[in-house]
């Protein structure tokens, strides 16, 4: 008698769980997709600029990432009183110096670095005075745009528009963020796009 | 009796499947990858810029010019020529959530301007075009204080220019 009663309350009991979990993964697999979207091209030895209120990037589709880095301030800031500051310095230079390794070039003379292709091809690095002077056809910094232009545009979904996103140190004179958009102008990609993380106001 | 009840509740338990610890799990990655994006969030700000900084501008619609100087200090030009200076110079060497830092970055002056000279909800025609100058050794953080009040007066064309120094460019 007593086990009748305690059966039917054992069943009422569990709910369905099933489609929960499935809800739980779908809802991962969104975020996991978004949010690989850019971190891809992202490079920690830039500084990113503050900037107020700034908009948020929706699609990363079609977007050539150049980094504009700033070595000198980096190395400025390895003889800096605090601790944190020299360790950070050393971290990004470092890290800066093994990412570019292929292009063999001294850490002071990587001021553009940009990476190839869809599956983050070879990265390479450009100094100021590979893009100074140079047209069209010898700049390398607007040929590696074209390049990834026509790739774009070569897709079976290409985007609906072909940007440039400048992730450019703060401190980096204007001189060289302005050689990146000449470059990118002589590539035939005049929408620009600059990266910038959004100022706190205290 | 008492071992015929053993018996039915171990093969009642056997199909069950733990996965109470799978969802704990799941959440878990969830929270993390919504928190990770939330932490790395870059934002930027849209610039259209014309393919060459000498483009031919509309006759009637004489342009503003945006100045940042080799001490990034910022001065406006209006259509009548007169200079207003937006910020003052300096070594933009203050460090986020230093005191001051944020008015440092926000030139509300220059964005109230602008605003005024160019408004928002005029025809796209009607506005006027804004160059943007500056010193090759200013600091591209200025020159995004600079572009922030732009998109803060909801102005997205804008030329850029690197002023001259020494005959170079």
């Amino acid at each position: 008698m007593g086990k009748k009663v305690k059966q039917p309350d054992d069943d009422y009991g569990k709910v369905n769980l099933s489609p929960m979990i499935d809800c739980c993964f779908l809802l991962l697999i969104f975020f996991v997709v978004n949010a690989t979207a850019l971190t891809v091209s992202k490079d920690p030895s830039v500084t990113m600029p503050q900037a107020v209120d700034p908009t948020d990037l929706e699609d990363a589709k079609g977007c050539i990432v150049i980094n504009v880095f700033a070595p000198e301030e980096m190395e400025k800031e390895l003889s800096s009183d605090q601790e944190s500051i020299r360790k950070g310095a050393q971290a990004r230079l470092d890290k800066m110096a093994k990412t570019y390794k292929a292009s063999n070039k001294p850490n002071e003379s990587i001021h553009y670095g940009v990476t190839g292709g869809e599956d983050g091809g070879k990265p390479e690095a450009y100094s100021e005075s590979d893009l100074k002077g140079k047209n069209k056809d010898t700049n390398p910094l607007s040929k590696f745009v074209k390049k990834e232009k026509e790739r774009w545009e070569g897709l079976k979904n290409p985007p609906e528009k072909i940007r440039i996103y400048i992730r450019a140190d703060s401190r980096a004179s204007w001189e060289r963020t302005f050689r990146a958009i000449e470059a990118a102008n002589m590539a035939g990609v005049p929408d620009i796009v600059f990266g910038s993380v959004p100022a706190k106001d205290k | 009796m008492a071992r015929r009840k053993q018996v039915q509740t171990e093969e009642q338990g056997e199909p069950e499947m733990e996965i109470s610890s799978m969802i704990d799990c799941c959440f878990l990655l969830l929270i993390y990858f919504l928190v990770a994006t939330s932490l790395v969030s870059e934002k930027k700000f849209d610039m259209n810029l014309p393919a060459s900084s000498n483009a031919t501008s509309s006759s009637d619609n004489k342009p503003f010019n945006i100045n940042v100087a080799e001490n990034n200090s910022v001065m406006m030009e209006d259509d009548s020529g007169t200079a207003t200076p937006m910020a003052p110079a300096s070594q933009l060497t203050l460090r986020p959530g230093d005191p001051g830092y944020y008015e440092e970055r926000n030139l509300a002056e220059l964005a109230e301007y602008l605003i005024k000279l160019n408004p928002p909800d005029a025809p796209e025609e009607d506005k006027k075009p804004v160059i943007l100058t500056a010193h090759p050794n200013a600091k591209h953080q200025r020159v995004m204080d600079v572009m922030a009040a732009l998109s803060k007066a909801k102005i997205t064309s804008v030329a850029v220019k690197m002023s001259t120094v020494g005959g170079a460019e």
